[in-house]
């Protein structure tokens, strides 16, 4: 049963339908807000099909790489067959750079690798007795294997040729094709190729000392590489400033805040290991903040009690009544923020198999937005800790740009020739502020780890 | 605009016409506004719930049926906002030593010498406990059953706190009434 008293209806009366004028930035920050959350919402969203979708694409790329780096460059010629219609391309060979490939549309493929050559397709040709290619491990070519020559056995070819009436005359373009190919083969005795001469009307190419010596790769002298970044990361500020009171309630109210940054990063390493990166990097985080401000009020009241009798005092006792209240005022809010970080470091790295090893040290400059949300002030009225919005550019010059000095360890792994993923434990602190203009002003300490995905460029090679 | 009814009002918002949010804010910002106070310790706070409040209610807006007073509607938004606001402080039930505070009756001549915002204050300056339960058992209406599932308290609570909070407010009637002598200094 609902219990009536008269005070609930003096208050009801005299506050339920009563109106306050609010004021104008509430309607500002309800439209901000939304606009915020509107855009919290899309990214909430996306954010894990925006992670998948980067690295199905960079998956893609990784393997687009791969194909592209088995097929390119491969010399091959085209030989044709009247007597064969039908066109059949046949499927790349093993993906050694240097092992140039004759390729027919008609049917059958023709290779002369360098190295001792595992391959190659075992293919008869339909209606079509010549068997080019066919050509098991134990059909190889022999193999000089001090000098990592083979030798082609184009009589063969010829013969077969001739045999089947297989026109071998090439194009201009085939010709250009299998110069190439015939220059990047490291054949021996160059009069073995003279029968083909007169089908494939190719001038067999000079040999010189130089076009015979086996191509030496070293590596690069130095590489650039580029690299999506993702990390997590705990971060806390030191508040210090003029305002030592102000500092004290801010540090107090400070907690370990995680967040997610993003960011791209490239940098160039050199054969030695040394290398340097610059990037940057984006985080948004936002703080939940409570301070409990204590104030002990006391209360003194002299009590003085007085006998007469008549115009004579008899007696008199004064008595100091003192009173003390705790007064704890607690004042929470959201604190949030935008940071943008460009880091440059230095690095070396050693690798070992498929793994590699490293740290790296450097700076980065640290830009702070605060989006909103409020933040601990000093009430003027009575010097109390209280909150306040961040709109105000005091409130905003609490952040200012600030020097980090980093400290990385890196681990890496190679997925592939170019691509690698790194794990990098970090940490990152304040080395300096520029432009304090607030009483108090706040300095970033961080620990996280960062994960890589790099991409490593063409290097200059050596021969 | 101004003659929109509360349908076309919704309707509006709902296709995120801004003049619309506009005239919907200004027609119940007032009397939330005012709601927002009654919640808050002081005015940063009731700005803060007010804003909350009203993002809510136009993300909300949707879930609107049409069949109910939408000031109503958004009235309990706010209250709830300011409850889960409270709620996400993890407030605790304050315990004043208010049992020496003795229960006398209110002389209404008292109380009607007081303005709108000095009951205003006085609810204000509650403990958030009492503040909470006061509001929501003697302006809105609600029973201590109600409120104890709202704070998330037993009913128990919710009554104790509603009497100490009248004893409190009973307390400050009586001193707007009578001069205070003693000296404070404050450290």
């Amino acid at each position: 049963m609902r219990e009536e008293h008269p005070i609930d209806n003096h208050f009801r009366e005299a506050l339920l339908g009563n109106e306050v004028e609010p004021p104008p930035s509430v309607w500002e920050g309800v439209k901000n807000g939304r606009r915020r959350r509107r855009g919290l919402v899309f990214w909430s969203r996306r954010r894990g099909l925006a992670v998948i979708t980067l690295f199905v694409a960079l998956g893609a790329g990784a393997y687009w790489a791969v194909r592209h780096d088995r097929t390119e460059d491969l010399p091959s010629v085209t030989l044709s067959n009247p007597s064969t219609a039908a066109e059949k391309t046949f499927p790349a060979t093993q993906s050694t750079e240097q092992r140039p490939a004759i390729e027919s549309t008609s049917e059958a493929t023709i290779t002369a690798p360098i190295s001792p050559p595992p391959v190659v397709a075992d293919e008869s040709i339909a209606g079509n007795p010549i068997v080019i290619s066919k050509r098991s491990s134990e059909q190889r070519p022999p193999v000089d294997e001090e000098h990592n020559r083979i030798s082609v056995p184009p009589i063969a070819i010829a013969d077969a040729a001739a045999s089947s009436g297989i026109d071998l005359s090439l194009s201009t373009e085939a010709t250009t094709d299998i110069r190439t190919a015939l220059s990047a083969l490291s054949v021996g005795p160059i009069d073995r190729l003279e029968p083909l001469r007169s089908h494939l009307r190719v001038q067999a190419p000079t040999f010189t000392p130089e076009t015979r010596m086996v191509p030496v790769y070293v590596l690069p002298p130095g590489e650039w590489w580029l690299a999506a970044q993702l990390g997590w990361y705990d971060v806390r500020r030191q508040w210090k400033g003029s305002d030592t009171q102000l500092s004290d309630a801010l540090n107090a109210s400070e907690t370990w805040t995680s967040t997610i940054g993003v960011g791209l990063v490239v940098g160039r390493t050199w054969r030695s290991g040394w290398g340097f990166s610059v990037g940057a990097e984006h985080e948004q985080s936002e703080q939940a903040f409570r301070y409990v401000d204590r104030v002990t009020q006391v209360d003194q009241e002299i009590i003085t009690s007085i006998v007469t009798l008549n115009t004579e005092v008899i007696a008199s006792t004064s008595d100091t009544v003192v009173t003390q209240v705790l007064d704890e005022r607690v004042s929470e809010g959201m604190d949030r923020r935008s940071v943008v970080r460009v880091p440059l470091e230095g690095h070396w790295r050693a690798s070992w198999r498929r793994w590699a090893f490293g740290v790296s040290v450097g700076v980065a400059g640290e830009f702070t937005h605060v989006t909103s949300g409020a933040i601990l002030v000093r009430n003027e009225p009575d010097g109390r800790i209280t909150t306040a919005a961040t709109g105000s550019d005091e409130l905003r010059a609490r952040y200012p740009v600030v020097l980090l000095g980093t400290v990385s360890a890196e681990v890496g792994y190679v997925l592939h020739e170019r691509w690698n993923l790194w794990a990098s434990p970090a940490y990152m602190r304040t080395l300096g502020a520029f432009e304090q203009g607030s009483a108090v002003y706040s300095e970033p300490e961080r620990f996280g780890l960062r994960l890589r995905l790099s991409y490593t460029f063409n290097g200059t090679r050596d021969r | 605009m101004q003659e929109l009814t509360e349908r076309e009002l919704v309707r509006g918002c709902l296709d995120e016409d801004r003049r619309c949010q506009e005239l919907l804010y200004a027609r119940y910002a007032r009397r939330m506004y005012a709601v927002c106070i009654r919640y808050a310790r002081h005015q940063l706070e009731a700005q803060d719930l007010m804003q909350e409040g009203f993002i809510r209610v136009f993300d909300k807006l949707k879930t609107f049926r049409m069949d109910g007073s939408l000031e109503g509607w958004v009235r309990r938004i706010m209250v709830h906002t300011a409850i889960n606001h409270y709620r996400r402080k993890a407030f605790q039930m304050e315990r004043f030593g208010l049992e020496h505070v003795p229960e006398e009756g209110v002389p209404s001549t008292a109380v009607d010498q007081l303005g709108e915002q000095e009951l205003l204050a006085m609810v204000s300056s509650l403990p958030d406990g009492y503040r909470m339960v006061f509001n929501l058992y003697a302006i809105e209406g609600f029973d201590h059953a109600e409120i104890a599932g709202m704070l998330g308290c037993g009913e128990s609570t919710s009554r104790s706190q509603l009497a100490k909070a009248r004893r409190m407010l009973q307390g400050m009637i009586n001193n707007t009434t009578t001069p205070i002598h003693a000296g404070r200094t404050s450290h």
